[in-house]
């Protein structure tokens, strides 16, 4: 094994450093691993069934994404059977069974009307043709809905590139002088759901670096009859005149699980408190609480959860996780089911939809996520993801709207002993002093 | 930022807080808008200006805004599947669809059920694939068919798997409501067409066509909204809608503009219009 005594300083303060970054497409490096295994074995494409479902990439940096896809009338775009496969990983590394949008809540603040985008219209349903010049370099595939009786060009599959994966000057194993930099890139999909005058793009960014983003984007044109005024609009034609309304997009995301093969994982909030002053700083304490009921979960100040899998660890005998990243949501507290960052609940399969849940299977259970945390034990978790944005037009937001995204991030924790891209020169450098 | 006077005709409709000001911008039909996507997937907004900070300065949608060297159309595209597949998750195809249909209605299945025009037999509403991680665990290609019985207000669900070409199992609920179908929107237009409640709609139609009186549903662009007030706050004498199958309509011209008919709720189960907010004034 190579050492290395001249290197920077690599401990856990630059990964915790790099988190803020994650939104812009890279994951931080948990910079601490062992040498990783031996040479990749191809990675085999999804199972899907149909070889036009199943979407396998190697991005330029060596990990390959496989999944299979399709269009659902209600949900839109699912993505099943979702695996990561970094460059020295003998074997994908199975992470999401299933992920896909739960709902998709739009009130009005004039009081005056409410939309729910998902479960009343469908996303699938209102899918609409991608055009070449909105997918460049990529491939676009269709797919049959079966509400319109067409195919549609429904999903756009491309590598786009996201900056920077990391950068560092520092010496190489002889001792002098290297810059170590990387750029990194994304499988991108996406399809877009036509919703009266407003669009949706829902996407999904599969990072190199194992991050997974999942973000809505609405743009279109704001809604051409809903005006109010002062305190519940925003005057955006000349004078004080037309208040175009301000409204909520209250976004769910439903992902059930399959953490290295397995529907059984865990699930752990993380908390951080100030615990006294240092000589030096004040002490920041970080605890765990294992979530073994289900959880209807607000966020707070340094509180983030993670999903941690039964079956799987990395080479540093740590077991592997996934890390939720919220960042700014502004969570719409007029309605119960939406009062809530995160939900964690039992795995059933008729439990589809956030709010509005139209399965007969499941119709004594009420309709709506909150009612189902019910201090059921928490085996085989389904995280619901709750996103708001509160939107209150301006100007610019006249036709055609500028996209607003809002969306949340799945991160590796300790899945690869330590970040798939770490150049081979630096493999060594796992844990202090290596 | 628009000026006013720069705009389309405006069509307007619902009433709700507009009183007097029958003229608003115009939104023009879908496909314009549709192309400025792939522009728009590289803007973002500041994070102090838009608070939906999710995407920041992100590299990916810069990139994709069209950084030089990039191609500018896709390379590649996929045909959908077709025929049937005996298992898997891809998506559903058009044979497999109508097969799930069929399966699910033979040997008379259901024929005690009502459609949306009060016809025999229940009213066909959705297709789906069931979800992966069912309990029976196999890799048999399921299939979950909704159905919507007006005769009972009853949303039914049959779980069909096509590897067996079997029904495995009926499930049946009250309060449900999923999409329309495009059927069912197209009873709603009808009816809103030929109701008192739809002089507006006729009034804004027969403007943005040039005199052509409106008079059934073909000449609209539609799409269907599920109303259901167990759901959502709605107004007192549409609290049915829930029990009831309601929808609203999103509402186009043919290649026209749009008019906002989504103040206005049309109840399929007893074949009545209502409205969410009172009018204030009419056309
Ligand atoms: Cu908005």
């Amino acid at each position: 094994m190579r050492t290395s005594t001249v290197r920077r300083a690599l401990g856990t303060a630059t990964a915790l450093l790099l988190i803020p970054a994650f939104l812009a497409g890279a994951a931080g490096s948990t910079a601490s691993a062992a040498p990783a295994a031996t040479t990749a074995t191809t990675a085999a494409a999804a199972d899907c069934g149909s070889t036009a479902s199943a979407v396998k990439k190697t991005l330029p940096n060596g990990t390959t994404w496989t999944m299979c896809w399709r269009m659902s009338g209600t949900k839109g775009l699912v993505l099943e059977k979702i695996a990561y496969q970094p460059k020295n990983e003998p074997q994908p590394i199975k992470v999401l069974a299933s992920a896909a949008l739960a709902q998709v809540n739009v009130p009005y603040d004039s009081g005056q009307t409410e939309y729910n985008d998902l479960s009343d219209i469908g996303f699938g349903n209102t899918a609409v043709n991608i055009g070449a010049s909105e997918c460049p370099g990529g491939t676009i595939s269709f797919a049959y809905i079966a509400q319109q009786q067409r195919n549609v060009k429904a999903l756009c599959t491309s590598v786009l590139p996201h900056g920077y994966a990391y950068r560092s000057d520092i010496y190489d194993n002889a001792g002098n002088p290297k810059r170590y930099t990387k750029q990194g890139d994304d499988l991108v999909l996406f399809s877009v759901s036509q919703l009266g005058w407003y669009e949706y793009i829902t996407q999904w960014n599969f990072s190199d670096d194992g991050a997974i983003t999942a973000k809505v984007g609405a743009t279109g044109d704001l809604s051409p009859d809903d005006y109010s005024g002062v305190g519940t609009g925003w005057p955006i034609g000349k004078g004080n005149r037309d208040y175009s309304t301000a409204h909520y997009h209250s976004v769910f995301w439903r992902l059930n699980f399959d953490l290295d093969g397995s529907n059984q994982a865990k699930v752990q909030q993380f908390d951080t408190k100030k615990a006294g002053r240092g000589t030096g700083s004040e002490i920041l304490k970080t605890s765990s609480t294992d979530v073994t009921k289900e959880l209807a979960g607000s966020s707070a100040l340094r509180r983030w959860w993670r999903v941690v899998s039964t079956a799987g660890k990395n080479a540093d005998r740590h077991p592997r996780s996934w890390e939720l990243v919220q960042q700014h949501s502004d969570h719409y507290d007029a309605h119960a089911y939406t009062s809530k960052d995160v939900y964690f609940t039992q795995y059933r399969a008729c439990e589809q939809f956030a709010s509005g849940n139209s399965d007969p299977a499941c119709a004594s259970r009420g309709t709506s996520v909150n009612k189902w945390v019910n201090g059921e034990s928490l085996k085989h978790p389904v995280m619901w993801v709750n996103v708001g944005f509160h939107h209150i037009p301006r100007d610019e937001d006249q036709t055609p709207m500028p996209v607003h995204w809002q969306g949340f991030q799945l991160v590796p924790r300790d899945v690869t002993a330590m970040s798939p891209l770490t150049p081979d020169d630096l493999s060594g450098h796992n844990g202090q002093g290596h | 930022m628009t000026d006013q006077g720069e705009c389309r005709p405006v069509v307007q409709t619902s009433t709700k807080g507009t009183a007097g000001r029958g003229i608003r911008r115009a939104l023009i039909g879908g496909g314009i808008a549709v192309a400025a996507t792939a522009v728009m997937i590289g803007i973002t907004l500041p994070r102090s200006a838009s608070g939906d900070d999710h995407s920041g300065t992100d590299g990916v949608n810069a990139a994709a805004s069209g950084t030089p060297g990039t191609p500018t159309t896709a390379a590649t595209e996929n045909a959908a599947p077709q025929g049937e597949e005996k298992t898997g998750r891809g998506p559903l195809t058009k044979a497999e669809v109508d097969r799930a249909k069929s399966i699910a209605l033979q040997r008379n299945a259901l024929r005690s059920a009502e459609s949306v025009d009060g016809g025999r037999g229940p009213e066909y509403v959705d297709t789906d694939l069931a979800d992966s991680a069912q309990p029976q665990g196999d890799d048999a290609r399921r299939v979950e068919v909704l159905f919507y019985d007006y005769g009972h207000d009853q949303l039914v669900k049959k779980t069909v798997n096509l590897t067996t070409g079997e029904v495995e199992q009926t499930d049946t609920a009250s309060g449900m409501q999923p999409p329309p179908s495009a059927d069912e929107t197209d009873q709603a237009a009808q009816l809103l067409i030929a109701d008192p409640l739809g002089k507006g709609l006729r009034t804004d139609f027969k403007a943005a066509g040039k005199g052509t009186e409106l008079t059934k549903s073909s000449q609209l662009t539609l799409r269907g909204i599920a109303y259901n007030t167990a759901e959502q706050s709605g107004p007192a004498d549409l609290a049915k809608c829930g029990k009831h199958r309601c929808v609203r309509l999103f509402t186009q011209v043919k290649g026209g503009p749009w008019i906002d008919t989504t103040n206005l709720v049309v109840d399929l189960s007893d074949r009545t219009v209502g409205q969410i907010a009172p009018a204030q004034h009419s056309h």
